[in-house]
C-alpha cells in the first residue's frame, strides 16, 4: 500500500534541502508508451524522483492499465489513483464546468495561442473548477487539434454532416456538437473505434493526428479533414484531499514537475505531429484542410451553441473571460 | 420465497427481452430512418449489468455458481454438508462486502453527482444493482444455510440414535 | 500482498467455494487487512469488468443459441451437418471443431461460441459414443479459436494498445486460427480412428437435399451474421440480437415449435447463464486489477527485458509466461497489462509486431480453457454438468495439440503472416 502521510515538521526548511518522507504516487493515463503523453509522464516521474532524492516514487500506469477512462477519473475521485491525466471530455460528467474546453471553434488554430490562455490566469481559474469534483487540477497537457475522419462523404460545411453518424468520446457536449451540425453522435469506447469504423457502425470520428495515425483509423476511412474545430486537451489532476495532505514542499515539487512534464509532452507532440501527418498523406488517403471560408461557416454555426450548452451564470462569465483572453493572446 | 424467486426471474427475463427489443429497434431506425439513438448502447450495457447482479442471486438459489468440487468427492456426506455450510458462510460474507461497499459506492456517487454520458442519468442508478443483487443473494444463502444446518442436525441425531440402538 | 491473495484464493477454491466468490473475497480480505486502499475501488472494478462494450454480444448470442435449440433450429442444422460430414472419421467431433471455427468468424466472444456450439453438439457427441471427457475438452478448446479468428476483440485491443495495424492483425489471425484448429482436428481424427467410433452411412443425394431444405431457414442465420458483420450492416452485438429475433420468428411461425411459455423460460434461462458467466468475468477483473496494482505483470516484464538477449529465448519465455498468465487472467485484461510492456522489447529483438500480436493472442486463447481460471471451462460445465476433474483428461489432450500449434505459430512466422504478404 502507499503511505501517504507526510511528516510536516521536517519540511519547513527553505534552503532547498527539504526532507521528504517516503511516498508512492500512483499516476495513470491512457496512452501507449511511445506517445508524447507518456514522454511527459516519464519526465514528471524523473523530476519528482530527482528533486526528492528518490524518497518519493512515481508509479506510472500507462495505456489505461488501471481501468477505462471513466473509471480512472472515478478512481481518482475515490482516492485510489493519486494523479491521472484525462481528456476534458471524459471529466465532463464529473465536473460540468470543464466542458468549455471542448466547445467547437472556441480555440484559434494555433497551439501557442491556446497554451498561452490555458497556462494563463483564466485557464488556471478554470482548472480550479475541478475542485467541485474533488480534484486538484495541476495543469493542461496536450493532445493536439482534432481532425474529422469520414468514410465515403467529404465534409466542407456543417450541412454535409446531415444524416451522418459520428463516434465521439463519452461526453454529452460532443454529442450536442454534432447535433448542432445535423449529425448523430454515438459514444463508442476508444478500443472499439477501429472496428466500428471498419464495420460502418459509425461513418466517421474525430481525433488528433497521433491518435488517428497510431490506431490506423486512416486505413478504414477515406477522408481526413484538418478542421481546427477543437482540441484534445488533457487535464492532469490529483485527488484533492490527497494533494492537500502533502507537505508544501512536496506540493511545490509536484507543481514544478508538472510544468516540466507538460512542456516535454508538448515538445514531443509537436515533433511527431508533422511526421504523422506526412505518413497519413503518403498512405494515399484524401487529406485536406478546410479553407478559411469553410472554417468561418462552421465557426458561426458553432458559436451559437456555446452559450446554449454552457449556460449557467458563472459558466457564461467564464466563457466571456475565455473569449477575451483568447483575443488578447492572438493580438500580440 | 417463491414470490421473490418469481420476481427475480421476471426481472432478468424481461431485462433480456427489453434489451433485445431496444437493440433491434435501434437497427431498424438506423437503416430505414437514418435516425440513430445515442443511448441504446449505453442502455443495453446497463441492463446487462443489472441482469448480472440479480442473476447472480438466481444462480445462488439454483445452485449454479461453478466451483472446483473436485476434492469434495472423497468426503463423507456429513463432511460434505459441513463444507456446504462453510461455503455458504464464505459466500454470505462476500455478499456482505458487496452490500456494504456497494452502498458506500452508491452514496459516494450520489454525492459526486456523476452522470452517464448518453442517457445522462445519475450513475448511482447503475451501481445500485450491486447492493440489490447482494441483498437478494444473502436472503437465498441464509435460507439455504438454515436448511443445510437442519439437515446436518438431523443427520447427527440419526447417527446418534443408531449408535444408541447398538 | 500478492502472496496472501494467492494463498487465500487457493484455500477457498480447495473448499469448493464458487470461483467468483473465491476470487472476490480473497481480494477483499487482502485489501481490507493488508493495505490502506479503499475497498470501494473493488466494487468499481467488479462493475468495470462487465461494463464493457466488448461483452455486450454475449447475452444476445446466448439468447439466440437458446432460441435455436428450443425452437427446433439447432436440431435441423445438426441433421444437415450430420448428413454432410457424419460419414467422415470423427464426423460429429469434426463438425464441432469446424463449426466452432466458423462461429469464431461470427463472434469475438469465446464463451458465446462454446455456448452456441456446445448446446447443439455436446448431446450429439454423447449420443455418438464419444467419451464425456473428450467431448467436454473439445468443446472448451474449440471455442477458444474464436479469439484468434477475426473478428477478435482481443486482437483489436492489442492493436489499440500497441499501435499495430488491426487490419493486418486480423489477416494474420486467419492463418493462425486455421493452424490452431487443424492441430485439434488431427487429434480428433486419431482419437476417432483408435476408438472405432461408429460412422454414419453416407447420405444419399436425396437425403442430403431433404435435410438441406428442412434446415434452410436455420442455415440462413450464419449467412445473416457473417454477411451482416462483414458487409458492415451489423456489429457483432447487433448480429447477435438480429439472429435472436430471426430465430424467434422462424421458430414461432415457420417451425411452430415455440410458444410464449417456452419463450419466457428461454429468456430467463439465457439471463441466468449470462449472469453465471459475467460474474466470473467481473471477479476476474478484480483479480487482474489486484495483480496490476501489485506490479506483478510489470515485474515479470522487467525481468525479461533485463535477462534475455536473443529472440529465440525471448519467445520461449514469452510463451511460458503468457501461458501461465492466461491460466489466471482473462485475455483482454492480460493484453492490456502485458502488451505495452512487452512491445518495445519485442521490437528491439526484431520480432514482427503483427507476429507478436498473433503469438500473444494464441497464448491467451489457450488460457481461455486452462484451469484454474478459464471461462470456457465454466461455460462448458454449465452445458455438460461435469465436474472440472472429469473434464481434465480432455482439456489436457487438446492443450497439448494447441501448444504444438502455438510452437508452429511462434517459430514459423510465415505460417500466420503469409496471407498478409500475399495481400501486401
Ligand atoms: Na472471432
Ligand atoms: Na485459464
Amino acid at each position: 500500500g502507499n503511505s501517504e502521510k507526510v511528516d510536516s515538521e521536517s519540511n519547513g526548511q527553505d534552503d532547498g534541502s527539504a526532507e521528504f518522507e517516503e511516498v508512492e504516487i500512483t499516476f495513470s493515463h491512457n496512452q501507449p508508451i511511445e506517445s508524447p503523453e507518456h514522454v511527459g509522464a516519464e519526465k514528471f516521474k524523473e523530476i519528482v524522483e530527482e528533486k526528492t532524492g528518490g524518497k518519493v516514487k512515481v508509479n506510472v500506469f500507462p495505456a489505461s492499465q488501471l481501468g477505462s477512462l471513466r473509471e480512472q477519473v472515478e478512481g481518482t475521485q475515490l482516492g485510489e489513483i493519486n494523479i491521472t491525466m484525462q481528456p476534458t471530455a471524459v471529466v465532463t460528467p464529473f465536473v460540468d464546468d470543464i466542458k468549455v474546453i471542448d466547445l467547437p471553434y472556441l480555440w484559434p488554430p494555433s497551439n501557442e495561442q491556446t497554451y498561452k490562455v490555458l497556462d494563463g490566469e483564466v485557464g488556471q481559474e478554470l482548472l480550479g473548477t475541478l475542485e467541485k469534483g474533488g480534484f486538484k487540477g495541476l495543469g493542461y497537457w496536450p493532445g493536439g487539434f482534432k481532425l474529422f475522419t469520414t468514410g465515403d462523404k467529404e465534409v466542407h460545411k456543417p450541412e454535409d454532416f446531415k444524416g451522418m453518424t459520428m463516434r465521439v468520446m463519452e461526453s454529452p457536449l460532443l454529442i450536442e456538437q454534432y447535433k448542432t451540425w445535423g449529425a448523430t453522435a454515438i459514444p463508442v469506447p476508444y478500443a472499439e473505434v477501429y472496428n466500428s469504423l471498419q464495420q460502418g457502425v459509425v461513418d466517421g470520428q474525430e481525433n488528433p493526428l497521433q491518435t488517428i495515425f497510431l490506431n490506423n483509423y486512416h486505413e478504414v476511412q477515406k477522408n481526413v479533414i484538418d478542421s481546427y474545430h477543437g482540441t484534445m486537451t488533457y487535464v492532469l489532476m490529483a485527488n484533492q484531499d490527497w494533494f492537500n495532505g502533502l507537505s508544501e514542499d512536496l506540493q511545490n515539487v509536484l507543481l514544478e514537475a508538472e510544468v516540466e512534464g507538460h512542456t516535454a509532452a508538448r515538445q514531443a507532440l509537436a515533433e511527431v505531429e508533422d511526421e504523422y501527418r506526412q505518413k497519413i498523406i503518403d498512405s494515399g488517403i484524401n487529406y485536406y484542410k478546410l479553407t478559411d471560408e469553410e472554417i468561418e461557416a462552421f465557426r458561426s454555426v458553432s458559436r451559437e451553441m456555446h452559450k446554449e450548452v454552457y449556460n449557467k451564470p458563472d459558466q457564461l462569465e467564464m466563457l466571456d473571460k475565455l473569449y477575451k483572453a483568447i483575443d488578447e493572446a492572438g493580438s500580440n | 420465497m417463491r414470490i421473490m424467486k418469481r420476481f427475480e426471474e421476471g426481472l432478468i427475463g424481461m431485462g433480456i427481452i427489453v434489451a433485445t427489443f431496444v437493440l433491434f429497434v435501434n437497427i431498424v431506425l438506423r437503416y430505414f430512418f437514418q435516425a440513430n439513438t445515442t443511448w441504446a448502447e449505453e442502455f443495453i450495457r446497463y441492463v446487462m449489468i443489472w441482469i448480472t447482479f440479480i442473476g447472480a442471486s438466481v444462480c445462488f438459489s439454483r445452485g449454479l455458481h461453478v466451483g472446483i468440487d473436485f476434492f469434495l468427492e472423497y468426503l463423507s456426506s456429513r463432511w460434505k454438508l459441513l463444507f456446504g455450510i462453510f461455503v455458504n458462510i464464505v459466500s454470505i460474507i462476500f455478499m456482505i462486502f458487496l452490500l456494504f461497499y456497494g452502498i458506500e459506492l452508491v452514496k459516494f456517487s450520489v454525492n459526486s453527482g456523476q452522470i452517464t454520458p448518453s442517457l445522462q442519468i445519475k450513475m448511482y442508478w447503475i451501481y445500485l444493482g450491486i447492493p440489490v443483487g447482494a441483498t437478494l443473494s444473502i436472503i437465498h444463502l441464509l435460507v439455504n444455510t438454515f436448511s443445510r444446518i437442519k439437515d446436518f442436525m438431523y443427520q447427527s441425531q440419526s447417527m446418534q440414535t443408531e449408535e444408541n440402538q447398538k | 500482498m500478492i502472496i496472501l491473495l494467492m494463498v487465500l484464493i487457493f484455500f477457498f477454491l480447495f473448499t469448493s467455494t464458487p470461483i467468483f466468490v473465491a476470487m472476490g473475497i480473497a481480494s477483499f480480505l487482502t485489501v481490507i487487512f493488508l493495505t490502506d486502499i479503499n475497498p470501494m475501488i473493488l466494487i468499481q472494478r467488479l462493475f468495470g469488468g462487465i461494463d464493457q462494450f466488448a461483452l455486450m454480444a454475449l447475452p444476445f448470442f446466448i439468447l439466440a443459441a437458446n432460441i435455436m435449440e428450443v425452437g427446433g433450429l439447432s436440431s435441423r442444422i445438426l441433421r444437415w451437418s450430420r448428413a454432410l460430414v457424419g460419414h467422415i472419421t470423427g464426423g460429429v467431433a469434426m463438425t464441432t471443431q469446424v463449426s466452432s471455427m466458423f462461429f469464431g468468424a461470427l463472434s469475438g466472444s469465446s464463451p458465446a461460441t462454446v455456448v452456441a456450439i456446445g448446446k447443439i453438439m455436446y448431446p450429439e457427441m454423447i449420443r455418438g459414443k464419444y467419451d464425456k471427457w473428450f467431448s467436454a475438452g473439445l468443446l472448451a478448446s474449440a471455442g477458444s479459436v474464436s479469439l484468434i479468428i477475426p473478428p477478435s476483440i482481443t486482437l483489436i485491443i492489442f492493436g489499440s494498445v500497441t499501435g499495430v495495424s488491426v487490419g493486418s492483425l486480423f489477416i494474420a489471425g486467419i492463418g493462425a486460427g486455421i493452424i490452431y484448429g487443424i492441430s485439434s482436428m488431427i487429434y480428433i481424427y486419431l482419437y476417432a480412428r483408435k476408438h472405432h467410433l461408429p460412422k454414419d452411412p453416407k447420405a444419399s443425394k436425396g437425403e442430403l437435399w431433404g435435410a438441406t431444405k428442412k434446415a434452410a431457414w436455420a442455415l440462413l442465420i450464419p449467412v445473416i451474421i457473417l454477411g451482416g458483420i462483414y458487409s458492415g450492416i451489423f456489429t457483432p452485438t447487433e448480429a447477435g440480437g438480429v439472429s435472436a429475433v430471426y430465430a424467434l420468428i422462424i421458430s414461432f411461425f415457420v417451425y411452430k415449435e415455440m410458444n410464449l411459455k417456452k419463450f419466457y423460460k428461454v429468456c430467463v434461462d439465457s439471463a441466468v447463464l449470462t449472469a453465471q458467466v459475467l460474474v466470473l468475468v467481473s471477479a476476474a477483473q478484480v483479480l487482474g486489477w489486484m495483480l496490476t496494482r501489485g506490479q506483478v505483470p510489470q515485474a515479470i516484464a522487467t525481468w525479461i527485458t533485463t535477462n534475455v538477449d536473443t529472440a529465440f529465448v525471448f519467445l520461449i519465455i514469452l510463451n511460458i509466461v503468457l501461458l501461465i498468465l492466461g491460466m489466471f487472467m482473462e485475455g483482454v485484461a492480460a493484453i492490456i497489462i502485458v502488451a505495452p510492456l512487452i512491445y518495445p522489447t519485442a521490437l528491439a529483438m526484431g520480432i514482427d509486431p503483427v507476429h507478436l500480436g498473433v503469438i500473444m493472442i494464441s497464448n491467451l486463447a489457450i488460457g481461455m480453457y486452462t484451469p484454474p481460471f478459464g471461462i470456457n471451462i465454466f461455460v462448458t460445465q454449465g452445458i455438460t454438468n461435469m465436474k472440472m476433474g472429469e473434464m481434465m483428461p480432455g482439456i489436457l489432450r487438446f492443450f497439448v495439440c494447441n501448444v504444438i500449434a502455438l510452437i508452429i505459430i511462434t517459430y514459423i512466422p510465415d505460417a500466420s503472416l503469409f496471407l498478409l504478404k500475399i495481400i501486401g
